[in-house]
């Protein structure tokens, strides 16, 4: 339990880190494409300033040629009228300025025409019909309600020639006198046609104060009267440029962003250059797009690969701590097994080896006995008189008796294995050095035996006594066994020989 | 993912950096809103409150405001401001008031605004708070009929006449023939007229909206000099800090254009629409 937990939280900390990491690039992505959005849209900006710029001289250095020809004309119309000409005299100037600002102009303009002191005189020399009166007509009425200047009058369709006309009247000395010339705006249309064909803007619009339009790059759009318009990109624009004072400006319509740059022209006309930004942010957008997939699938790549890394890691971590537990039992086991056989091969009283410990030991020294050459001795002891211990003193006292015994001839045969067969039943395996002193051993024993036994001043249970026999290997011994059985015949005659001395007990 | 278990400052900084990203990337893409001032002032609700907007108003200036035969105030302006009253639900109050002295009557308090074809000029940008430019407007330099005067050149040495407070003695003053003509003030253009045709004066410098309503209905004959001084556009003006009043109006102003109603006024005194309201 506690160890998936511990799991949890490491992923969560994984996930953690994965979102910081997503999060940071996006944000790097992210704050690079705003960058190139601006720099995009300051690039249309400026191209958009350009063209309105450029559009705009074109079409002021247009106009003025108008302007600046009807101002002069009207110089000498003023110290005609100062002068009392007569209207035949200003008839003939009127005709005469005519032929030449035809071809001023271009022949965007017939000429000028003019009403003086009520009687209407026009140089160019076109007849009016019979219910014309020139001064309900607009040229006239916008001229006096503007004394000074020159009026730019609403622009008209011209039927003959299926091109937008523009009207410039300017008032006389008098006040009520006007004189006044057409113009085509064929040129401003051509201007209009040529910058958005060149494919720096999208579409190029002259509007007046009233927001007609004068020029536009799409030529059905011409003589509309924009102001009136309703629910429609012209709509939109005439909202967004009576609202704003900036030269430019974006405007959304239908789904598209536009950059609209504006600059005056002609006094009170515009010069509209419109960019359709969301075809040249869509290139960019689609680069946005296109990398944040590419930083998600790089991610995503990553943290496959981390987390089946990670899987394999901990797997293999599971594999190992599974083996290391595995060892650890088996080393367990062994201790326990170890303990259990220690058990078994001691004997539980003395601490001297068992009866399995020297049947072990038998069947591994059975080799011993095929070669023959081993120096092997077995020397057997029997405790004497433990049954009268037992019954007289207690078993505790019969216990501490024959560990008593067994530790005498464990302290004289000191490198030699000391077994206890069972009750009062000892044998010692002599081999190596003790097998090369036996003599001199077995003597040391009987004679420790013997002092002991002897001994008053000590309780009887103290009085340490035992039978010894010992028998060396000999030719044609198959075992220890058969070695054993003379050592145990010994040690009998040594305890008859021991009964038949002492009685059965002292 | 030993960073995080190792290195938990770092991961923190991590996850501080990519917030600090995306809280300047949040301002960044922020659509720039309009940081119009919105600590309220009070001026469009004291109007409304008191009920009346108290225009200042020159009554010798016609089309725009001058009293007529019966002796009422009317003109451009005062239908203009009438309109703007009317959508406000408030009366049209006009005050007459010495031209002279308009900056003084605003902001002692006497009225509310001038509204009276007042020229723009930078010094009444600075001191006032000034409506978007409506109309535009000649200097013009008027002779009687029977004047030899034909041009500026003929001016020198001459009595001119202007009004006094108006934008005409700036605009003299800025050409050489400011020294060298005798200027005599009028109170208001009509007047002018009046010294003109008395022969007390030789020429007037007079706004072309006055004339062009008064030599269209006078008898007498006046002739226009060819040069005009300078153009000019007339803006109603507020108290300096009179903002929320000040926007209000001009929003007024701006739906009479959209509606036509401004249209329609104009083409009343003008015979056509010469305003200029974006």
């Amino acid at each position: 339990m506690k160890k998936k937990r511990k799991v949890s939280t490491a992923s969560l900390q994984g996930i953690m880190l994965t979102f910081v990491v997503i999060l940071f690039f996006t944000a790097v992505i992210l704050i690079y494409y705003r960058m190139l959005y601006s720099e995009t849209r300051q690039r249309i900006i400026r191209t958009g300033e350009m063209n309105a710029l450029s559009s705009a001289k074109q079409i002021d250095s247009y106009l003025s040629t108008g302007v600046d020809t009807l101002r002069l004309a009207c110089y000498t119309l003023d110290k005609m009228i100062r002068d009392g000409r007569s209207n035949e005299e200003i008839l003939d100037f009127l005709r005469n300025q005519s032929y030449a600002i035809e071809n001023i102009t271009d022949r965007y303009s017939t000429g000028l025409y003019a009403v003086i002191g009520g009687t209407y005189l026009d140089g160019t020399d076109w007849i009016p019909e019979d219910d014309y009166v020139p001064t309900e007509r607009p040229w006239y009425i916008d001229a006096r309600a503007n004394i000074g200047q020159v009026a730019v009058v609403d622009p008209y369709l011209d039927l003959d020639t299926h091109t937008i006309m523009i009207s410039l009247a300017k008032t006389l000395c008098d006040t009520k006198s006007v004189a006044a010339m057409d113009m085509s705006m064929e040129q401003l249309q051509f201007i209009a046609e040529e910058t958005a064909a060149k494919g720096d803007s999208d579409i190029e619009i002259v509007l007046n104060r009233k927001f007609q339009v004068i020029a536009h790059s799409d030529r059905s759009e011409v003589g509309k009267d924009y102001f009136k318009e309703s629910d429609n990109f012209a709509a939109a624009l005439v909202d967004k440029l009576r609202s704003t004072d900036e030269s430019y400006f974006s405007m959304n319509y239908a789904g598209q962003e536009y950059i609209v740059y504006t600059v005056p022209v002609a006094s009170d006309w515009m010069c509209l250059s419109v960019v359709n930004a969301t075809l040249a942010f869509g290139q960019l957008r689609k680069m946005l797009i296109f990398t944040l997939v590419a930083m998600l699938l790089v991610i995503a790549a990553v943290i496959i690969i981390m987390t089946y890394s990670m899987r394999k890691r901990r797997l293999a971590m599971e594999l190992s701590n599974d083996l290391s537990r595995a060892k650890s039992d088996i080393v367990e086991k062994d201790v326990e097994i170890g303990k259990i056989s220690h058990v078994a091969f001691r004997d539980a009283l003395t601490g001297v080896g068992s009866k399995a410990a020297y049947n072990k030991l038998k069947d591994e020294i059975s080799e011993v006995f095929e070669n023959g050459e081993e120096k092997l001795a077995v020397m057997m002891m029997d405790v004497n008189d433990l049954k009268y211990i037992n019954d007289n003193f207690g078993h505790d006292a019969g216990d501490s008796y024959l560990k008593g015994c067994c530790n005498l001839a464990c302290n004289i045969f000191k490198g030699s294995p000391v077994f206890r067969l069972g009750g009062d039943e000892f044998v010692v395996v002599l081999r190596g050095n003790d097998y090369d002193d036996r003599e001199i051993l077995v003597g040391q024993l009987e004679e420790a035996l013997e002092r002991s036994r002897a001994r008053k001043d000590v309780q009887p249970w103290e009085r340490y006594s035992a039978a010894i026999g010992i028998s060396e290997i000999m030719k044609g011994d198959s075992g220890l066994e058969d070695v054993f059985k003379r050592a145990d015949k010994a040690m009998y005659e040594a305890k008859a020989l021991f009964k038949a001395r002492y009685g059965s007990y002292r | 993912m030993d960073l995080s278990k190792k290195r938990p400052w770092l991961r923190k900084k991590l996850i501080f950096t990519a917030m600090a990203l995306i809280l300047v990337m949040a301002n960044g893409c922020g659509s720039d809103s309009s940081a119009k001032d919105t600590d309220q002032d009070e001026s469009l609700q004291k109007v409304l409150d008191s009920g009346q907007l108290v225009i200042g108003l020159d009554e010798e200036y016609p089309p725009m405001g001058f009293r007529d035969d019966s002796g009422e105030i009317v003109g451009f302006d005062i239908d203009v401001a009438k309109e703007v009253c009317n959508r406000l639900g408030i009366q049209l109050v006009t005050k007459p008031i010495d031209w002279s002295e308009k900056e003084n009557e605003l902001n002692s308090g006497n009225i509310d605004c001038i509204w009276n074809g007042m020229s723009v000029t930078p010094e009444r940008a600075q001191a006032m708070n000034l409506s978007d430019p409506y109309m535009k407007n000649e200097l013009i330099f008027v002779v009687s009929g029977n004047s030899n005067i034909e041009s500026m050149t003929d001016l020198k040495g001459c009595r001119i006449g202007m009004q006094a407070g108006s934008t005409t003695l700036d605009a003299l003053a800025e050409t050489s023939l400011g020294t060298e003509i005798t200027i005599v003030e009028g109170d208001n253009n009509i007047e002018l007229y009046q010294m003109l045709n008395s022969g007390s004066l030789d020429a007037v410098l007079v706004d072309s909206i006055v004339s062009y309503w008064y030599i269209s209905n006078s008898d007498e004959t006046f002739y226009v000099l060819p040069e005009s001084l300078r153009e000019e556009t007339f803006a109603v003006g507020f108290r300096k800090e009179d903002n929320a009043l000040r926007d209000r109006v001009q929003e007024l102003i701006s739906e009479m254009k959209t509606d036509g109603t401004l249209r329609g006024i104009s083409e009343k005194w003008f015979g056509s629409d010469i305003t200029i309201v974006k």
